[in-house]
């Protein structure tokens, strides 16, 4: 038997948005209302992820996934005045706030970083781009290319770096 | 303002999002396109759980979080010892 812990589980109805007034400054007090219809205990947030995604998110102890997502339904059902679930997800709290803190971009690197890295000069990063198993950037953007830092160091911990010109069989 | 607070309306509107305080409290959080994404009230009952519930939505609505950066990392390993 899982020991009781502190759940977080998040409701996403599709089309809720819809019903929402088209006004956005009248969409805050839509969900303050949705959050209102719930007991203070359960901590319930109602957060939009557009186009068209409502997400509703309930606090409670369980001893399980399954149990929080019991119990958090029988929530729903009494006071949500939302249809078209999509999905449900339950966390525990503590990989809820793992979530919230994690960066969603990569370490971005361009070519002056990679050549740090690399121990190499700038000029040589750009040659080094022909060889097959250089990362692809993640973006091209006008000032040239991004990286991310962790493929450029996977990169760097596999290449045998072979001092001198290469073979002229390689080089065509 | 809570200082957790305070640095992600910072980020948000350095990203191009409208964060407003309204009469009741509420700090509320507008994508760049001016959609209604999720707030954070006044006295929350529990403001780490709620910091992180708006954490969460405002990355699922798209606001991008960069790592921090190598002094940073250092930094907070200095601070945790």
């Amino acid at each position: 038997m899982d020991e009781t812990q502190e759940w977080a589980v998040t409701f996403t109805f599709a089309g809720a948005l819809a019903e929402f007034p088209a006004d956005a400054s009248k969409d805050d007090r839509a969900a303050d209302a949705i959050e209102d219809e719930f007991p203070p205990d359960l901590d319930a947030s109602v957060s939009a992820a557009p186009p068209d995604r409502l997400m509703v998110t309930l606090h409670l102890l369980a001893s399980g996934a399954p149990a929080a997502v019991a119990t958090a339904d029988k929530h729903m059902r009494m006071h949500c005045p939302l249809d078209g679930e999509v999905a449900v997800e339950a966390v525990t709290e503590a990989e809820h706030e793992r979530r919230a803190d994690a960066p969603t971009l990569p370490e971005l690197v361009g070519a002056s970083e990679v050549a740090t890295l690399l121990g190499v000069t700038r000029q040589r990063v750009h040659q080094l781009r022909e060889h097959p198993a250089f990362p692809t950037p993640l973006v091209e953007v006008a000032m040239g290319p991004l990286w991310d830092a962790r493929a450029i160091e996977a990169f760097a911990r596999a290449w045998s770096r072979r001092p001198g010109r290469p073979p002229l069989a390689a080089a065509q | 303002m809570d200082k957790d607070l305070t640095a992600l309306v910072s980020w948000a509107r350095s990203q191009g999002w409208q964060v407003r305080h309204d009469h009741k409290g509420y700090t509320r959080f507008y994508d760049p396109e001016g959609n209604y994404i999720a707030s954070y009230p006044a006295t929350p009952s529990n403001p780490r759980r709620r910091m992180a519930d708006l954490k969460v939505a405002l990355k699922r609505a798209g606001l991008q979080v960069p790592p921090p950066s190598k002094s940073e990392q250092r930094a907070q390993r200095r601070r945790d010892g």
